[in-house]
């Protein structure tokens, strides 16, 4: 079974809880993100890790979304090093209203995974 | 939760019709306010004496904003009047400096003359209060006959341009009773009252023209004219004007980069300072307790500016009326593991990290302000150490 780790700002996506094989963790904005955080994800046995974040320009805290994503690139390359594949962490830019396309997201991410 | 007590004192910077605005409410509302002006006098004629009679408002002209210390609530600020030092510890900032008006050759292609004036020329002129009224009259010797307005497209991102082109087509046109031309690309009316504006000028017998770029002129000195290719017509049109009124664009002020850095709230590209994104209120910076009316480009004219103006009295009541404010920590800051390697105290969005003391570790460290903290937990996760930690 696909373990998925789901890492939203609550400001880009609906809250939402456990759902079957995907974990949701809840962060007050994408740039509280650490590379920790990911890499626990995987020491607990995720199969890949999705981060979700606002816009570029719609962060309610200025730049917390860039932040992210200069974190999950240097993140990417540590998994390199121990030998995860980069695909498995994956960083989406979401409003909080576009459910459907987090559920694209989702099912695109499965296939990959499961390559 | 902690109490904090904050200082029943504002500070206002620029004397326009913002400024004034803001701090004559302000006083109503029992709190002091001190207004600070560069200029040497106040620069908003109609509340001018209002402000002077007001015992509540601390007036200071010809100062100037040197130094800021503290948080929200506990601002010290130093002033400079006249090689004198003023300080003063304030609750919250109110910044209300204006943008310039600049006109800018390239957008027409022509330079200004006597019967070729800008709309704040043309402001100035119109204003009741100016000495200038009858120049009007003196510019084309007698009443002018053809009075045209082109709005370029330039400045078309705003609507107060096209606000002061409409109101001031309107006065003209039922004053002098001359044939009034608009040649705009586009007229944006979006927003309370300014389509009935535009109905009434209309119905006055202003001719609006909508040209596909921006027309040739013939400058000769008895019969200046100008050609316009129209957008329905598909054809060229001659028209002749004794007075041409250009219009200018919104720059932001050169003060504004100075006064940024000392109050550490963000610019944006262009240099104003507010920036235009969804989770921002228009009035709110980047920090807590500093606010902005008046000085971006959007929404410049008078209905707008009054009620952002009652949306900082509103916020400005609400943090400092009680005179303490009960603050939780979002995040914990364990001193001893901290190095200060200020990477917290550069990150922080909303500047609530300094670098400071910390009295039971007995070593410098950083210290979150939690007044002006978010929680949004950049900082948590940037620290290099691990000794910032959210509170659950």
């Amino acid at each position: 079974m696909n373990k998925i780790y789901v890492f939203y700002c609550e400001n880009a996506k609906e809250i939402e809880t456990a759902n079957n094989n995907i974990k949701f963790v809840k962060l007050p904005c994408s740039g509280r993100l650490d590379e920790i955080m990911i890499l626990k994800a995987f020491e607990d046995g995720a199969e890949g890790v999705i981060v979700l974040a606002c816009y570029e320009g719609a962060c309610k805290y200025l730049s917390g979304n860039i932040k992210a994503q200069k974190r999950i690139e240097y993140t990417k390359k540590i998994l390199k090093g121990v030998g995860i594949e980069d695909k498995r962490l994956e960083m989406h830019y979401l409003q909080a209203n576009q459910d459907e396309k987090f559920k694209e997201i989702l099912k695109n991410f499965k296939k990959t995974v499961s390559e | 939760m902690r109490e904090i007590s904050v200082s029943k004192e504002v500070l206002i910077l620029g004397s326009g019709i913002g400024g004034t605005r803001v701090s004559l409410n302000l006083s109503s509302s029992g709190l002091k306010v001190h207004l600070l002006e560069r200029k040497p006098a106040v620069s908003c004629l109609e509340l001018k004496d209002k402000v002077k009679q007001n015992k509540d408002i601390n007036l200071i002209t010809s100062g100037k904003l040197v130094n800021l210390k503290g948080q929200v609530g506990n601002f010290e600020v130093k002033i400079l009047k006249e090689n004198e030092e003023v300080n003063l510890k304030v609750g919250a900032i109110v910044i209300a400096e204006k943008p310039n008006f600049k006109f800018i050759k390239d957008d027409f292609g022509i330079d200004l003359s006597d019967n070729i004036i800008t709309q704040s020329q043309l402001q100035r002129i119109l204003n009741p209060e100016g000495k200038k009224r009858r120049d009007i009259l003196n510019i084309a010797r007698e009443t002018p006959d053809n009075i045209c307005f082109i709005l370029s497209n330039a400045s078309q991102e705003g609507r107060a341009s096209t606000v002061f082109c409409l109101k001031n087509s309107l006065i003209l046109r039922k004053k002098l009773g001359s044939e009034v031309y608009v040649l705009c690309k586009d007229l944006k009316v979006a927003g309370d009252g300014i389509e009935k504006i535009y109905r009434e000028t209309r119905d006055s017998g202003v001719v609006f023209l909508k040209y596909k770029s921006i027309p040739e002129f013939t400058l000769d000195k008895d019969n200046p004219n100008l050609i316009i290719e129209d957008y329905y017509l598909n054809k060229k049109i001659s028209l002749p004007f004794d007075l041409l009124i250009l219009d200018e664009r919104i720059l932001p002020d050169e003060n504004f980069k100075e006064l940024s850095s000392i109050l550490k709230v963000d610019l944006d590209e262009r240099g104003f300072t507010q920036s235009e994104n969804i989770n921002l209120y228009p009035v709110n910076s980047n920090r807590k307790g500093i606010f902005f009316i008046e000085n971006h480009d959007t929404d410049l004219y008078l209905d707008d500016i009054l009620e952002e103006a009652q949306l900082i009295v509103e916020d400005i009541f609400c943090l400092l009326s009680k005179g303490k404010i009960i603050v939780e920590e979002k995040v914990s800051l364990d001193a001893g593991k901290c190095a200060l390697c200020l990477t917290c105290v550069r990150s922080c969005p909303h500047k609530a990290i300094e670098p400071g003391f910390d009295k039971e570790a007995d070593k410098k460290c950083a210290v979150i302000f939690p007044e002006a903290c978010f929680g949004c937990g950049i900082c948590a996760g940037l620290c290099p150490a691990k000794a910032i930690n959210m509170v659950e």
